[in-house]
């Protein structure tokens, strides 16, 4: 598994959003991509998502191009991903919005539910069976036939993540996931996040601004400032490097720091 | 009544409700006599199925259709045609039609991958009156004038013709879109609509084709209007384009925002409602409209989701049940 991208650019009318943006996210590590308001990450996570096309560049993951697929095929491409604003299948229970998160594992067309052949049951149970797994194993078991929309905020963020994860997808993008949450939350969402990885071995590209947060759990960032890549590295490097704190404080404080 | 007791009357409706009807439906000829009644509950079978085909669409996937009373013309013109002019059988005309249904359904499905709420609503509707206008000034359909004498459906030497046969026909094709329907909502298909319905962004995340399960949507309910439509045109033996009113589009839709939208019993419900009762208000002629006016009304206010519930996803009786287990979740947090 690699996905890398590749001197992505995208322009909206006039408004140059992206320039000439290039990383590559190494199987099994978590990656932070971070910048001041406005400096493009958010159009970056969505080219990588599907929903925008670029301009110009490429987008590879494992060595195919995705950047003009429609986006509803980025599962096929092991690619799974949560919202900043928690979008959820609220009228539907805890339980189904997960099975839906194995929309593309269940292969039996409808004609056979009308009947509930065999196979289908087959099918059927072993989604449920998968869903409460998952369930389980993130707390949300007794939740499972509950609306989505009557979970309070943290769970329905679990939820969602549950629901990308549930997909098996290799690479898991969040968007801003700890928007939201107070301390408490947040440091069970750096844990969260850590054991998705360790323990399930997905890879793991976040945009964030909660500094604390992506100092925390990435091991590697990119910082982005007007739409142009202007740092790469490590955490503890990334706090010290004069670009950003120049992108994030301005110049003057850069200076003051420096000396 | 406490809750166990509503508990178990839950059950028993959940587990027997729909066979307890069946069995409702199948004495109802043995001890009415009038044809008159009969003849509106033949009318009220036939408004269920498209009721609830107009469900898969409105409810289960959120794409609001004005234009239903259009598909249901065309598989009643289609079944007529080909019966006149073809000498189909019913049953192959049936089928026909049924198909056909599922084509225009598939036809005008193709603009609601870009439209949403009212613009989408003005396109069907402008579906619905492009059928009728076509039928209103086609030479084939003979337009105004309509088709007469449409036959009956036969099975060897037994012909439907009465209004007890055509009753039991109707109401077998209902339960047939019925029990279809309620199978798909808990398919991956029916997950899958309704995972457009709630949000299409994260469907799409998912890895859900949202232009697919949109147009077929549409198709399927075309399909289903399109068997209304062929019953419809044997039953009564003759059409013409003053029966597919815009008016009967709000109608059904009416009857299923009545009932409960996204459910499966609502929709019957809302046609015996909108199909009965202002049989039953005859007496009221120029009341009853104001009546039916005024239910909608306090239904919009008190119970904006239809009598039975909207987008419940357990079936509306067991919303007791679910609001206890709310209930202890709330508790559990605080």
């Amino acid at each position: 598994m690699s996905l890398s991208v590749n001197s992505i650019s995208k322009a909206f009318g006039g408004v140059v959003a992206l320039n000439n943006v290039s990383f590559s996210v190494e199987q099994g590590s978590i990656f932070g991509l971070i910048g001041p308001n406005g400096a493009g990450k958010t159009t970056l996570f969505n080219i990588i998502a599907g929903v925008f096309r670029p301009t110009a560049g490429s987008i590879l993951m494992n060595g195919a191009h995705l950047e003009h697929e429609p986006n509803y095929l980025r599962i096929d491409r092991s690619i799974a991903r949560t919202f900043q604003n928690i979008k959820l299948f609220h009228n539907l229970t805890v339980l189904q919005n997960i099975v839906i998160g194995m929309h593309t594992k269940l292969r039996r067309p409808l004609i056979e539910s009308f009947f509930h052949t065999k196979r289908w049951r087959a099918e059927e149970a072993m989604a449920r069976e998968r869903a409460m797994e998952m369930l389980t194993a993130f707390g949300l078991a007794d939740r499972k036939d509950l609306p989505a929309r009557s979970l309070p905020y943290g769970e329905q963020r679990i939820l969602e993540m549950t629901r990308a994860l549930v997909t098996e997808s290799k690479v898991l993008l969040l968007d801003e996931p700890a928007a939201g949450l107070n301390n408490v939350e947040s440091g069970r969402l750096v844990d969260f996040i850590r054991m998705i990885r360790d323990k399930m071995g997905r890879t793991i590209l976040l945009v964030e601004h909660d500094m604390n947060v992506v100092m925390k759990v990435c091991e590697k960032l990119v910082v982005l400032d007007h739409g142009e890549k202007i740092a790469e590295g490590e955490p503890k490097d990334i706090q010290k490097n004069r670009n950003v704190i120049e992108a994030y404080l301005g110049r003057k404080f850069a200076n003051e720091t420096e000396c | 009544m406490n809750d166990k007791s509503i508990a178990l009357f839950e059950n028993v409706v959940t587990k027997y409700g729909w066979l307890l009807f069946i069995i409702i439906i199948i004495l109802v000829p043995r001890f009415v006599i009038s044809d008159y009644v009969v003849h509106v509950l033949v009318l009220i079978a036939l408004y269920t199925i498209l009721a609830e085909s107009l469900n898969v669409l409105v409810g289960f996937t959120g794409q609001f259709s004005l234009g239903h009373a259009g598909f249901w013309a065309v598989g009643a013109y289609i079944a007529a045609l080909l019966m006149l002019r073809a000498g189909f059988s019913f049953w192959t005309a049936c089928v026909v039609s049924m198909a056909a249904g599922y084509l225009a359904g598939l036809f005008l499905g193709i603009p609601s991958m870009r439209l949403k709420g009212d613009y989408l609503c003005i396109v069907t509707l402008g579906f619905g009156e492009i059928v009728r206008i076509l039928a209103m000034n086609l030479e084939v359909t003979r337009g105004p004038m309509g088709l007469p004498g449409i036959p009956s459906p036969e099975i060897g030497e037994f012909v439907f013709d009465t209004e007890k046969s055509m009753y039991y026909l109707c109401w077998a094709a209902a339960f047939l879109t019925i029990y279809a329907t309620g199978r798909m909502r808990h398919s991956k298909f029916g997950r899958a609509l309704m995972s457009v319905r709630d949000d299409e962004l994260a469907a799409v995340s998912l890895g859900v084709n949202i232009a697919y399960y949109k147009v077929h949507a549409f198709g399927i309910g075309g399909m289903f209007a399109g068997l209304a439509g062929a019953l419809y045109a044997s039953w009564t033996t003759f059409i013409s384009p003053d029966v597919f009113q815009f008016s009967d589009s709000a109608n059904i839709f009416c009857m299923m925002i009545l009932g409960g939208l996204g459910t499966i019993a609502g929709p019957v419900l809302g046609a015996f409602l909108l199909a009965g009762l202002p049989e039953l208000l005859r007496g009221f002629a120029e009341f009853r409209l104001i009546a039916l006016g005024l239910l909608m009304i306090a239904l919009m206010i008190y119970r904006p989701g239809g009598i039975l519930g909207s987008y419940d996803t357990a079936g509306g009786v067991k919303k007791i049940r679910r609001r206890r287990i709310e209930r202890e979740a709330d508790t559990n947090v605080t």
